[in-house]
């Protein structure tokens, strides 16, 4: 057996770590300011920084910044050192991380810019997306090539879950991002309405399972037992949590759409896959905590320990939760409330969060040769961190059930007890505030965390290359007699990616296939029909400003939101909602029959300034939608468009588009006239004011002279 | 057996502490309780209460842990002659600060609980203030009584390892083998150092997943095989129903019963009118009624009819197509005669700036005057187009 000679590439391991803590400080600084602008909305200042562009900034930041950096440092470190191999390439490496830096550049640029496609975690323009998809090969590539080249027979259980996100990324991805560009910065969904939900909600649920979960399980079974210098408890609870738990996963997005316009079938089987996630995903949880049996000794001295007991907790915690949210009966409750955006949190921050900073703290010091800069600060970090954590989410699972319990109350008379939405917005302001504190604390601490680890480079030196040895793979290689069934496909990483992708790809298929072919599951209503170009334009700038950050456009079958919002909404409403538009949070009321029920000049002058209409509104109000023209450039490329996806404008509808834009535009400044507002028509206010007035009135019997062609 | 004394005594103390301070806690608690709340809104309310609540728990726990730290100081002085003069004065000084806080936060917190309708009001940032200081004063507390127990007890690297042990029982729940006989299901993996052990499924993991599975089966043959139970439209229906029924028997049983038809003006409805008016019809009609989006109340002039019972149906059922919604899902039919009769004594008020007439003119003694100026006539007609 010859020993051969190698180096560790710790280069971009270290660029991914830092990489990590800086976009990170920034994605929870923009999360700390739109935590403000909820009880401060003077805080949205211009139209680049309001809270429907910076609120996706800030999820895209934590998610694809600061943990996927995060999972990019684990795994590049991780990998190397379970396959004994260095990584492949050095220059793919390089390519996936300045890559992965330019796309995180160009989405904190678009997106204040309010280039947006509109669904949620998935907002990146079409370039982007495609971007996305480039260097996520660049990353698979190198993966696999060093898994191929490995001087390691069998794949460590941290890998299988590497392999997993891998494959379940890139098909999510591409899925999800299938569009149609219109110019440059614009693109329609390929899918609409409650098909569209469907596989955005594949696509977010998954992605917080393959881009948030699995890789930092992986990452647990690597640095959890490094740390504590311990064995992992149980090989055959990481076989079968492993496998239930990606095969499980995939099928549960419909719990994103209980009691929606969505077929019952499909949520039911939301529910019941959500359910049976939860002993997978507790196998994880277990296995990392009784990996520390003997340890707990150290967990009690070790900042590094104590960080990552909490996330793993935390992680036990957010799985436990989430399948009771996905309970029809406690969903009715939850959803459209800040429950589920401190269930969110306690994910967020607790998991991918302390997580990350527990492997910095074990990883830092090891690339630099060197000790922490200092313990004692990586302890208050610890504890400025957990008293975040509460601060941040107790007050807004209060806010849930406050909010959620004033919208269903009613008085004796059978009239809604808070009628006035702002009434319990009012109510939960104080539960805000608490949040922001808790953010406030958490960022803090992550500020401490990042001097710390700063120090700690300073003091040492950085080992760019370092040295390894390992004995060769043999070629024949004979297993043991009493080996297990798993370790044959352990030392197969094809078939094992294989596996992986038909064990993900099953309950995708199961549920979005028939969702798409069999009518009866959108029933087509008659009346519904295409928007008018203007109502179009209109419904671009509602995407554009982020509206569905705030408002849903999604009536449950519930008297407390018919009795509110009006009939409650049917599948057939949303044909031709390329993309749709439900939303997941109603921060302020829904919206989706918001059509006729005020008057133009009232959503004129509340868009000027929304507290002139509603007194206390916590709205940012949208002067420049009065001051800018409407651009009309892209209009006949937009119809076509539309036309390609499907939705029936006549044949060559496109030319006359922009007579059709002026007519409806004449009407509603005359309507803005009358009310005593002076407006130029050619202003986006008029496409914004159409869209808003068309919003639910296909079903509403009535036809209104405006809506209407 | 020094630990568990000491155990002891920090019960005896905490139930001591408890004792102290519950007479001045019910004080305050009488005195807030006293104060009338105010009944807009009563989550905020119950949302101040909490926090003042929560403010006199934080403080109990200040009491205890302060003695906590005066007697282990005391201790540690007298045992450990070692212990450093400056921190038995910081802890000193700590103890009686935190006195001084409690008795000024007890007196600034229990006048919170007056007034909480603004979510910003001075009494709740004073509260909030007050708790978020006393959790950061705890926080401090706790970390100096950790220190000082280790500076009591200095344990050795031996005794450290005993602890944090787990019980027998939590690896029989497990089923899992015991920390020293590891050895026997340690597998030949080795991945970088890492070693893997062959324990058993925790049984009670491997039944609960049994079981999810089993039940996932059961609520799909339950609602999509057996339909045993309405699914989303047919829980809707059944709800609808419930809520008709018992508004019905309700409305039996209420004395005011009012609608268009029966509706008269009464002066003494004006007050509470006026309350639902700000609140839901000023932003459209202006606080005065002086009319912005919607149309001028204040003024002869009515588009739908002046008459109570006309104002009555507009407000009710509302006049979609002009921009006035319908309140029957938000006010009650008295709240809404209440509102109507407030609307009906605004008229003649002449407020600044009003908004030009439009509608037809309707004069109290109910006749139609048709002949009414033609400019209110054209307005009209341009306005409910």
């Amino acid at each position: 057996m010859i020993v051969e000679q190698f180096k560790y590439d710790n280069r971009w391991v270290r660029n991914f770590a830092f990489a990590s803590f800086i976009w990170g400080f920034v994605g929870m600084l923009v999360g700390l300011i739109i935590a403000l602008q909820l009880i401060f909305p003077q805080l949205n200042f211009v139209e680049w920084t309001t809270f429907g562009r910076l609120r996706p900034l800030h999820t895209n930041a934590v998610i694809f910044a600061f943990v996927g950096n995060g999972l990019f440092m684990g795994i590049y470190y991780s990998l190397q050192r379970l396959l004994k191999t260095r990584m492949w390439s050095d220059k793919l490496s390089a390519i996936h991380f300045w890559g992965w830096q330019l796309i995180i550049v160009s989405a904190a640029i678009t997106l204040p810019l309010g280039i947006t496609a509109g669904k949620e975690y998935a907002e990146l323009e079409w370039p982007i997306d495609i971007a996305i998809t480039l260097i996520w090969v660049v990353f698979g590539i190198n993966m696999f090539a060093t898994i191929l080249v490995r001087r390691e027979r069998h794949l460590y259980v941290a890998i299988w879950f590497y392999i997993a996100t891998w494959i379940t990324v890139a098909m999510l991805h591409i899925v999800n991002s299938l569009e149609i560009p219109v110019t440059l910065f614009k693109s329609y969904s390929l899918y609409a309405g409650v098909q569209d939900a469907l596989v955005q909600w594949w696509y977010g649920h998954n992605a917080v399972a393959f881009f948030l979960t699995t890789p930092y399980l992986g990452m647990m079974y690597y640095f959890l037992p490094k740390a504590a210098g311990r064995p992992v408890y149980s090989y055959r609870l990481s076989i079968i949590h492993f496998w239930a738990l990606i095969f499980l996963y995939i099928w549960a997005g419909p719990h994103h759409l209980l009691y929606t316009a969505l077929p019952d079938w499909a949520q039911s089987l939301g529910t019941v896959f959500s359910i049976m996630l939860i002993a997978p995903s507790w196998g994880g949880m277990i296995n990392g905590l009784l990996t520390l049996r003997g340890a707990w000794d150290k967990v009690r001295e070790d900042p590094i320990l104590k960080f990552m007991v909490v996330a793993v907790t935390a992680y036990g915690m957010a799985t436990f939760e989430g399948p009771m949210l996905s309970i029809k009966s406690v969903n009715a409750i939850s959803h459209y409330t800040d429950w589920t955006i401190a269930h969110v949190h306690i994910g967020a921050l607790g998991w991918n969060g302390f997580l990350t900073f527990g492997v910095l703290y074990w990883l830092i010091p090891r690339l630099y040769k060197t000790n922490l800069f200092s313990i004692k600060l990586a302890n208050t970090h610890f504890w400025l961190g957990t008293l975040g954590i509460l601060f941040y989410a107790v007050p807004l699972y209060w806010a849930g059930f406050t909010q959620s319990f004033m919208w269903k109350q009613f008085t004796p008379e059978g009239i809604l007890k808070y009628p006035n939405f702002l009434e319990t917005v009012n109510a939960i302001k104080p539960m805000y505030m608490l949040r922001a504190v808790g953010g406030l604390l958490y960022l803090t601490g992550t500020t401490v965390g990042i001097y710390n680890l700063f120090k700690t480079a300073a003091q040492g030196t950085f080992q760019a290359e370092e040295d390894a040895e390992a004995p060769a793979l043999e070629k024949e290689y004979t297993p043991h007699s009493n080996e297990g069934w798993h370790r044959v496909i352990e030392r197969r990483p094809v078939q094992f990616l294989i596996a992986s992708l038909i064990m993900v790809a099953i309950g995708g298929a199961v549920e979005l296939i028939p969702t798409f072919l069999i009518e009866s599951n959108v029933p087509s209503i008659a009346s519904v029909k295409p928007y008018t170009p203007l109502e179009l334009q209109g419904r671009d700038i509602y995407i554009r400003e982020g509206c569905y950050n705030c408002h849903s456009q999604m009536i449950r079958p519930f008297r407390s939101e018919t009795e509110r919002y009006g009939e409650y909404s049917k599948a057939g409403e949303f044909v031709y909602d390329h993309p749709f538009q439900f939303g997941s949070k109603r921060t302020g009321p829904d919206l989706q029959r918001e059509g006729g029920k005020y008057p133009d000049t009232w959503h004129y002058n509340h868009m000027l300034e929304p507290s002139s209409m509603s007194p206390g509104s916590i709205m940012p109000s949208y002067p420049h939608i009065i001051d800018h023209d409407l651009d009309l450039s892209s209009m006949e490329a937009k119809i076509r468009a539309m036309q390609t996806l499907g939705v029936p404008y006549p044949k060559g509808y496109a030319q006359q588009a922009r007579a059709d834009v002026d007519k409806q535009a004449t009407q509603i400044q005359d309507n803005l006239a009358k009310g005593g507002v002076k407006v130029s028509k050619n202003k986006e206010i008029i496409a914004l004011i159409a869209y808003l007035q068309r919003l639910g009135t296909d079903i509403k019997g009535a036809p209104k002279a405006a809506a209407v062609k | 057996m020094r630990p568990t004394k000491y155990i002891k005594s920090l019960i005896l103390l905490l139930m001591a502490g408890f004792t102290a301070l519950q007479s001045n806690a019910q004080d305050a608690a009488a005195a807030a309780a006293a104060t009338p709340a105010p009944v807009q809104s009563p989550s905020n309310d119950s949302f101040m209460y909490l926090l003042v609540g929560l403010a006199f728990v934080l403080l109990i726990a200040i009491a205890v842990l302060g003695q906590v730290m005066i007697r282990l100081t005391v201790y540690a002085y007298e045992n450990k002659g070692k212990i450093a003069k400056s921190l038995m004065l910081f802890l000193m000084m700590a103890v009686g600060g935190h006195t001084l806080l409690a008795q000024g936060a007890a007196p600034a917190a229990a006048p919170v609980a007056h007034a909480a309708s603004s979510a910003f009001s001075l009494d709740f940032i004073v509260a909030l203030t007050v708790v978020l200081t006393e959790a950061f004063v705890i926080f401090v507390m706790l970390i100096r009584i950790l220190s000082l127990i280790n500076t009591i007890h200095p344990q050795d690297e031996a005794k450290k390892s005993m602890n944090f042990v787990l019980p027998k029982w939590f690896d029989s729940i497990n089923d899992s083998v015991a920390v020293e006989h590891e050895k026997d299901i340690m597998l030949d993996h080795d991945y970088d150092g890492i070693k893997e052990l062959d324990n058993q499924l925790p049984p009670w993991w491997k039944w609960g997943f049994v079981l999810t599975i089993i039940w996932a089966y059961g609520y799909l043959i339950y609602f999509h095989v057996l339909e045993a139970a309405p699914l989303s439209a047919g829980e809707y229906a059944n709800e609808m129903e419930a809520a008709k029924i018992a508004k019905d028997a309700y409305m039996k049983t209420a004395k005011s019963n009012v609608d268009e038809n029966t509706i008269v003006y009464d002066a003494g409805s004006v007050a509470d009118g006026a309350k639902i008016f700000m609140e839901n019809c000023a932003a459209c009609h202006g606080p005065k009624g002086e009319g912005i989006v919607g149309p001028n109340l204040t003024d002869d002039n009515w588009l739908h009819g002046g008459k109570i019972n006309d104002v009555f149906k507009s407000v009710k059922y509302g006049w979609p197509a002009n921009g006035m919604k319908s309140w029957q899902a938000d006010l009650s039919a008295t709240q809404i005669a209440q509102v109507v009769c407030y609307v009906k004594s605004l008229r003649g008020t002449n407020p600044p700036n009003g908004k030009a007439p439009q509608g037809d003119l309707y004069s109290e003694d109910g006749v139609k005057k048709d002949a009414g100026a033609a400019a209110a006539t054209a307005v009209k007609d341009s306005v409910s187009k």
